[in-house]
């Protein structure tokens, strides 16, 4: 395809997705605060957006060769904005019509509408959808609110500032007074004010109180109160008429800014950002890891030099580890750029379990902790996927109907809790939701029906071991094939890819309680600490962040064979004199990667292994030498090798020889795929 | 679209052992001499062809043996294979590498000679040649050409002879399922 529409076209989706999503978000605030008109406003500038730049789009593309469904795509997204929009403003126009939930569900209609339109555009579909019941629906909600909204008296939003009378005494008390007074007028949940009752507190001094009202009452009425009433106010004024004209003229001309101008919406903190492809990125970073290496051969050198009788001057030393440093700075920081909270993901979710909830007719809460986790964007970006479709299983198949539930002695309600946390070098993401939990039986059973296991491994398995079976191809155990969950892939595909980023899955679940699902993934796959070994004379550098210990062994006295695996005997001494004796599989990598066996190992006495450990699980790999561990920087073999079981990549020494990185995940994997079978 | 580069006509010609190969030009990237600053290491467990990988410049690169490669299913010929891990060994056991980008995938074909680079002629397809023995897979070979090859340049090589030409199918190498 030509290049420069495909630019332009890449464009344009990235803006169209982002901007249903902040319509999305600003939406779910709005369904739990309809009155809450400030999020209609942004609903309003992302659908603005949207028609604007879909026009513009569609005529610049139509000066390409494409596809007429994708224009014909592209002109819907136009219309539907066209009457979406104006339905909208007659919203925020009037500031006394709140959306009801009917209302509100049209807005979600909408937003799936466009959803759709946007997926079929990315894919360059030759499909469609209709449009023309969504335009009528808008068109009629919008004539029939037209017409009624002149005679209902409706409560309306009121802005007001509170100016107090100067020198006042006790100031903080009096305002704390005189806001429980406005509530007990107006009531606790239509009044609210700036700085609020906490916000007081940390406050030295203010000039003014804002407060936000939803009331039937009058301007004129509101300020005759507070004539009367209140002696220790000076005036009230309402700024909202002369402002908000403006304000709205302003953003016309100018859809992109943030508003900032009311203090008090409660607007998420924009940060100071620039948006950078991430090939620039990679491309600076490709640069950064060149630097970390020859960093490394200096000082090598630097060292090396300083071994040998050629003594480099002081300044030569001092200059070389000023380099190390500053080298170390700059790699940290392009990491620090490639760290992207998860929050860029997770906001699309409550959208979609809203959507997939009310299309199963169950009532969920999605609770999100976490958002601010960081992980590398590369990681990220592999992550919305097989998360949904986790969360899709808990959807259809942990969390039962209500009526269920009440049965259980449950809350009526579901809940499913999304959290990430950094741990141990790694980042842990967990879903977890309060459902039925996963039958094992039914696993089991389905698995020895499908002739996965034999009844014979399956009693020998652990309950973690079978529900773990879901992972396999081909087992789906909920019996009524949906739209949104039950083809029988997807499971399997969720742990293909966790694993292809380095990253474990684990489900546990207990009947009738709910399920968990815990990833756990590398906080970013460009860099590693790294224990650097030998092995056959060549390099093999191993992960850190499973290491254990490195022993020395004796062959001769310290293995056991069982089943003709070969076990290592340990018996450790820790500083209390006690004694801990530990059977740990040995796996020899010699053998594994079809290497020549050591030439003198039939008389050898002491071998060198270092021991690993995941979970409770231990392994204890055979090496010839090692050194210490360094910060390395991963890179991948190429697609034309592809994945080699046992290896995740490989990193350029300081010599530009290559280190292989050993995927110790991928040894286990290995060893426990032979023990079942 | 496949065969297209049969007749953009430049191609490069090199010797691996007795044999003569040439590919269009047109996925040449570089061509590398083999010295002591190019290190390969040896990848356990892949494909039989690929010798190991190097990094030049940035970019880890596979070196494959193409013979090794075509008579891999050919259980009659054994292939003189390069098993030595140290790289010295390396250095006299191949010259060059020719890097190709197929696909966007960057390859390194070991050779030991890069003779010419020549426009090539009357090359005689897999379809219409005459040659249809079991030595000759048809799933690497394009096509077959004949032409004085010389190593000297500028200069009348006296000693310079004909010789047949194998022009590779390059995406042959990509070939997926041929993974081992």
């Amino acid at each position: 395809m030509n290049n420069e529409l495909e630019k332009i076209i890449q464009i344009f989706l990235v803006e169209a997705a982002e901007k249903l999503d902040e319509y999305s978000a600003e939406l779910l605030v709005l369904e739990q605060t309809p009155t809450n008109k400030s999020s209609l406003k942004s609903m309003i500038r992302s659908i603005h957006t949207i028609k604007g730049s879909s026009g513009i789009f569609h005529s610049s593309v139509s000066e390409f060769e494409v596809d007429e469904t994708f224009l014909l795509n592209i002109q819907k997204l136009t219309e539907i904005s066209h009457v979406f929009e104006d339905l909208l403003v007659v919203f925020l126009e009037k500031e006394e019509i709140i959306p009801t939930p009917a209302q509100i569900e049209l807005f979600f209609k909408t937003e799936e509408k466009y959803s759709t339109l946007i997926t079929l555009l990315q894919s360059f579909s030759k499909e469609t959808i209709g449009i023309d019941d969504i335009k009528k629906e808008i068109s009629n909600e919008l004539s029939i609110i037209q017409a009624s909204s002149t005679t209902i008296q409706k409560e309306k939003a009121l802005c007001f500032h509170i100016f107090l009378i100067e020198n006042i005494k006790m100031k903080f008390a009096t305002v704390t007074l005189l806001y429980k007074q406005l509530q007990n007028i107006f009531g606790e949940e239509s009044i609210s004010f700036s700085p609020t009752k906490e916000e007081l507190k940390n406050l030295t001094d203010f000039d003014f109180i804002t407060v936000h009202l939803h009331t039937t009452q009058t301007k004129e009425e509101i300020s005759s109160l507070f004539k009367t009433k209140f002696s220790n106010v000076k005036h009230i004024t309402f700024p909202e008429d002369s402002q908000q004209e403006e304000s709205q003229e302003q953003e016309e001309l100018l859809p992109q800014q943030e508003t900032t101008k009311q203090p008090t919406t409660l607007t998420q903190p924009s940060y100071q950002t620039i948006k950078v492809s991430t090939d620039k990125i990679n491309d600076v970073f490709k640069h950064v890891s060149n630097l970390v290496i020859l960093e490394n051969s200096l000082s090598n050198y630097v060292k090396e030099a300083k071994a040998l009788t050629t003594t480099p001057t002081k300044d030569l030393i001092e200059l070389s580890e000023r380099i190390t440093s500053t080298v170390k700075n700059l790699h940290d920081s392009i990491m620090k750029i490639r760290m992207t909270p998860l929050e860029e993901i997770f906001k699309r979710f409550p959208i979609d379990v809203r959507n997939i909830s009310k299309e199963l007719h169950k009532k969920i809460d999605l609770k999100i902790f976490g958002r601010e986790t960081e992980i590398d964007k590369m990681l990220l970006d592999e992550l919305p996927e097989p998360l949904m479709h986790i969360i899709r299983n808990s959807i259809s198949h942990g969390i039962e109907t209500e009526e269920e539930r009440i049965l259980a002695n449950k809350p009526p309600k579901g809940t499913i809790t999304l959290s990430a946390k950094h741990e141990d070098g790694f980042v842990i993401i967990e879903v977890m939701d309060d459902g039925k939990g996963i039958d094992v039986n039914r696993v089991v059973n389905k698995a020895i029906e499908r002739n996965i296991i034999t009844t014979a491994q399956a009693e020998k398995m652990s309950d973690t071991e079978k529900i773990n079976l879901i992972f396999h191809s081909g087992l789906s155990t909920e019996e009524h094939v949906n739209r949104f969950s039950g083809r029988g892939v997807g499971m399997d595909i969720v742990s293909a890819v966790i694993k292809s980023l380095k990253g474990q899955i684990e489900v546990q679940s207990e009947k009738g309680k709910g399920t968990t699902s815990t990833i756990r993934l590398p906080l970013t796959l460009a860099t590693i600490e790294a224990l650097m070994t030998e092995i056959n004379g060549e390099s093999y550098a191993f992960p850190i962040s499973q290491f254990k210990e490195v022993i020395t062994y004796n062959p001769k006295t310290d293995i056991r064979y069982v089943n003709n695996q070969p076990i290592l005997l340990l018996e450790e001494q820790d500083l209390k004199q006690e004694v801990t004796k530990q059977e740990i599989p040995i796996f020899c990598l010699r053998q594994f990667f079809n290497l020549p066996p050591e030439e003198n190992h039939i008389e050898k006495e002491e071998q060198l292994a270092i021991i690993f450990q995941t979970g409770h699980q231990h392994v204890a790999i055979t090496i010839d030498s090692y050194s210490d561990p360094k910060t390395i920087v991963m890179t991948n073999l190429g697609n034309f090798i592809g994945n080699i079981p046992g290896i995740s990549g490989c990193s350029l020494q300081g010599d530009s020889s290559i280190s292989l990185i050993v995927d110790i995940n991928g040894i286990l994997n290995h060893l426990q795929k032979q023990k079942r079978h | 679209m496949k065969n297209n580069f049969l007749n953009t006509s430049k191609h490069i010609i090199f010797q691996l052992k007795k044999e003569y190969y040439s590919i269009s030009i047109s996925f040449v990237e570089r061509v590398i001499a083999i010295n002591d600053e190019i290190k390969i290491r040896h990848i356990p467990n892949t494909k039989k062809e690929v010798i190991g990988v190097t990094n030049y410049q940035g970019q880890n690169i596979p070196l494959i043996d193409l013979q090794i490669k075509f008579k891999e299913n050919n259980n009659n010929t054994t292939v003189e294979k390069f098993t030595s891990y140290d790289n010295n060994e390396f250095n006299s056991f191949y010259q060059y590498a020719i890097l190709c980008k197929i696909e966007g995938e960057t390859v390194g074909i070991l050779v030991n000679e890069v003779i010419s680079v020549k426009e090539a002629e009357n090359i005689e397809t897999m379809k219409d040649s005459t040659f249809k023995f079991s030595f000759f897979d048809e799933s690497f070979i394009e096509g077959i050409w004949r032409t004085v090859v010389s190593k000297k340049t500028n200069v009348e090589d006296t000693n310079a002879n004909e010789e047949l030409i194998v022009v590779l199918n390059i995406f042959s190498l990509l070939n997926k399922n041929q993974q081992k």
